[in-house]
């Protein structure tokens, strides 16, 4: 008889509802997003990373996660933002994405770590498509606050493409798909 | 339950034994080809073939028991060969390797009960042959030419056995045994203990988070607040924790013995390909090296060896008009070295040509100027061969590059010494390990770097009058020359504010160059992390590892700094 684990990016395996999905939402630079609870494998205090020669300007570095070796990212910058200011509310949210086919842990650094929303696939808006500039591939869909937009993210392809995008379709030299 | 899965572990454990076997069998192969009428390599091979054929007894493994039940029979009737006067013949030797390489491609895919599949039954048919009719009319005089100078050297000592001078008989013998036997007799003895490669690995992790521990307890010790029972209890712990760690870094070392004897057949095969004749001799079995690095190190010797008997050993009669004896001798040299470990691979072939290399170099527009070590070093440049006829076995032009790009990666130089119609040495420098380094912590703004010791020749507070040119190199006189110097922080790390007070004098490949930092640390032994596939667009940088106080300082990748550098002032200058 053989056991198969079952694999940890899978939806939690007892949904309430069918379609149920927990998200992150925290604060990264200016802007609200959405990361799949799925996806986070801890989240810790800021600490100032190591930064790395020759590397794309989002990547702050690397720091010390009790003696593995993680990448650093400012989505921030990704995002055509400015930097994060980090302050005494500053997180790192250590997420596990699958680039190149491997699964790597990375760190992000959020402003602000707000709530977990359990939400359905109704609750999520599909992103605009037309005449906005936003990078429809990065999106899971838009979550409406009662201030705005929460933005759910697909972690990795953001974290996969090695272009700087202007997800918040504010920029006007933003990449138009 | 479990039995899938402890019946798929056993078959992996017995895989890699059945494996390293293989290798010892043959080596005691290619013994029996130099010294054709001694026992001890047959007897050798007779233990080994018939606990091969336990094993796959127990395993239930039909066709590899009946294979190996064949090969025994075959090495039965060369040792009563033998002990007929008759040598054992290229012929058996020839047999005796395929049936190794049979029974090594048959074993992953055997199954408990199976058949031997026609190719098998017909080498398992070949051996009996050479069982029942494997001894030939005694031969007066061996056919083949390569024997025959082999036998002459025979019958020299026969002669004088014959008249009685009490010549120690088989001196030459033992002598060659000495260099070329594998030296598994020693190790034989020590108990061994397989482990899975991860979970070493696992706790190479485990030691490095506890010397970060460690650092902390160090500097707790430091502190005057600390209650004098705590003191010694932890005081106690420290030296225990650094030998745990250094022990644990030290699991991962494996003797190169095998690396090295696995390459005796390379040679063999490349000199029958091309009509050559090779001795490959093996010193240094017994230096270890870094489990990690095996696979490469194995593929860049694979190369090499090939490279010496396709280019560098000359076909038999060129070697006979030069006064060379016809057997070519490619030797294997590992030896260790502070930190390091250095592999020689030396022929006593024709040597480079050097003149044609410039001449090719110069077609392809590449500089070849400066002395003859510095023109010989361009055999590593890609695409440039100089050999007029491309063999199967080596000479496409791709081969000394990509070994010289494999070595490099793993923090290793290659680099070539050549002498016309003498031979030519590669000689290959390796870390003794890619999981440790000692480096010399050096600080540029505030951020601390690791270069490694190995490479570091000097340290020098920085001349009030070194200029630099814009573009932060300059040249330092020392007293043993010039040496290029650059600007670490502002040319590599974009570092801003660096005060440039000290220069670390560091060589690589015969190269010197002067990195200019803010200030030295001191040495530390470091666990080398990678910075993982996410950063890989990182350039300079040759991993991480994590410091004493927890913080992660980067490993500075010498030889790509250098190759900056020189880029650097190529661009100036022009």
């Amino acid at each position: 008889m053989t056991f198969t684990r079952p694999s940890l990016s899978a939806p939690a395996p007892v949904p309430v509802k069918a379609s149920t999905q927990s998200m992150l939402r925290c604060q990264i630079g200016k802007g609200q997003y959405l990361i799949p609870l799925t996806k986070v494998l801890e989240i810790i205090r800021y600490v100032t990373p190591t930064p790395v020669p020759q590397t794309p300007p989002w990547v702050n570095g690397v720091m010390n996660l009790r003696g593995r070796v993680i990448p650093v990212i400012d989505l921030a910058v990704k995002f055509s933002e400015p930097p994060s200011a980090p302050d005494e509310w500053t997180c790192i949210v250590l997420v596990e994405v699958e680039l190149q086919g491997e699964l790597t842990t990375l760190g992000l650094v959020t402003t602000l770590v707000s709530e977990i929303h359990d939400l359905q696939a109704s609750d999520l808006e599909p992103p605009p498509t037309v005449g906005t500039q936003i990078r429809v591939e990065f999106l899971q869909g838009l979550f409406k606050l009662e201030q705005g937009f929460a933005l759910a993210l697909d972690l990795d392809r953001v974290l996969s493409s090695n272009e700087q995008v202007s997800i918040r379709g504010l920029s006007s030299e933003g990449q138009v798909s | 339950m479990n039995d899938d899965l402890d019946w798929e572990r056993l078959r992996q454990v017995h895989l890699a034994e059945s494996e390293e076997r293989l290798v010892t069998m043959e080596s005691a192969i290619l013994d029996l080809e130099r010294n054709p009428d001694s026992e001890a390599p047959i007897e050798a091979l007779q233990r080994d073939a018939h606990t091969l054929k336990g094993n796959a007894g127990i395993f239930g493994f039909d066709s590899i028991a009946h294979l190996a039940h064949a090969f025994e029979d075959a090495l039965a009737a060369v040792k009563a060969g033998l002990r007929n006067r008759q040598p054992a013949d290229k012929e058996a030797i020839g047999v005796l390797l395929k049936a190794v390489d049979a029974i090594r491609s048959g074993l992953p895919a055997a199954q408990p009960g199976d058949q031997m599949s026609p190719a098998q039954q017909a080498l398992a048919a070949e051996l009996r042959t050479l069982g029942a009719f494997g001894s030939p009319a005694p031969r007066e005089e061996p056919a083949r030419p390569k024997t025959r100078e082999r036998s002459k050297g025979r019958r020299a000592t026969d002669q004088i056995r014959d008249v009685g001078v009490p010549l120690p008989p088989e001196a030459d013998r033992r002598r060659a045994a000495d260099r070329e036997a594998p030296a598994d007799d020693s190790r034989a003895a020590r108990p061994t203990l397989r482990i899975e490669v991860a979970r070493v690995d696992s706790l190479v992790e485990l030691a490095s988070e506890l010397s970060v521990s460690r650092g902390r307890i160090e500097n707790l010790l430091g502190s005057a607040s600390l209650p004098d029972a705590a003191r010694d209890v932890l005081e106690e712990a420290v030296p225990l924790l650094s030998q745990l760690s250094d022990l644990t870094m030290r699991m991962r070392l494996v003797p190169l013995g095998p690396i090295l004897a696995s390459h005796r057949r390379t040679a063999r095969d490349a000199a029958q390909t091309l009509g050559k004749e090779v001795m490959l001799q093996i010193s240094g079995e017994e230096v270890e090296i870094d489990l990690a690095l095996v696979d490469r190190v194995s593929e860049a010797l694979l190369h090499l060896v090939r490279n010496a008997v396709a280019h560098g050993i000359e076909a038999p009669a060129t070697r006979r008009e030069r006064g060379k004896p016809p057997i070519g001798r490619i030797s294997l040299n590992a030896s260790p070295a502070a930190g390091q470990v250095v592999i020689d691979v030396e022929d006593d072939g024709g040597g480079l040509d050097l003149s044609a290399i410039r001449k090719r170099a110069e077609e392809l527009g590449m500089p070849a100027g400066g002395d003859d070590r510095e023109v010989a070093q361009l055999v590593f440049a890609a695409g440039l061969t100089t050999a007029t006829e491309l063999s199967e076995v080596a000479g496409r032009g791709v081969g000394l590059d990509s070994v010289k790009s494999s070595i490099e990666s793993l923090a290793g130089s290659i680099e070539v010494h050549s002498e016309m119609g003498v031979g030519t040495l590669f000689r290959v420098r390796l870390p003794l390990t890619l999981a440790v380094v000692r480096g010399l912590l050096v600080r540029v703004a505030q951020h601390r770097y690791v270069i490694p010791i190995d490479m570091v020749r000097e340290c020098l507070a920085t001349p009030p009058d070194l200029a630099y040119q814009s573009n932060g190199t300059g040249l330092l006189k020392l007293a043993s020359g010039m040496v290029p110097v650059l600007k670490l922080g502002e040319q590599i790390l974009g570092a801003r504010g660096t005060v440039d007070r000290h220069i670390v004098v560091v060589e690589h490949a015969g190269h010197r160059l002067g990195l200019v930092v803010d200030g030295l640390i001191g040495d530390t032994p470091v666990v080398v992390k990678s910075i993982g596939h996410a950063l890989r667009s990182a350039t300079s940088i040759f991993g991480a590892a994590i410091l004493g106080d927890g913080y992660v300082g980067l490993i500075l990748d010498i030889p790509d700094i250098m190759k900056r550098t020189m880029a650097l002032r190529a661009s100036h200058a022009s």
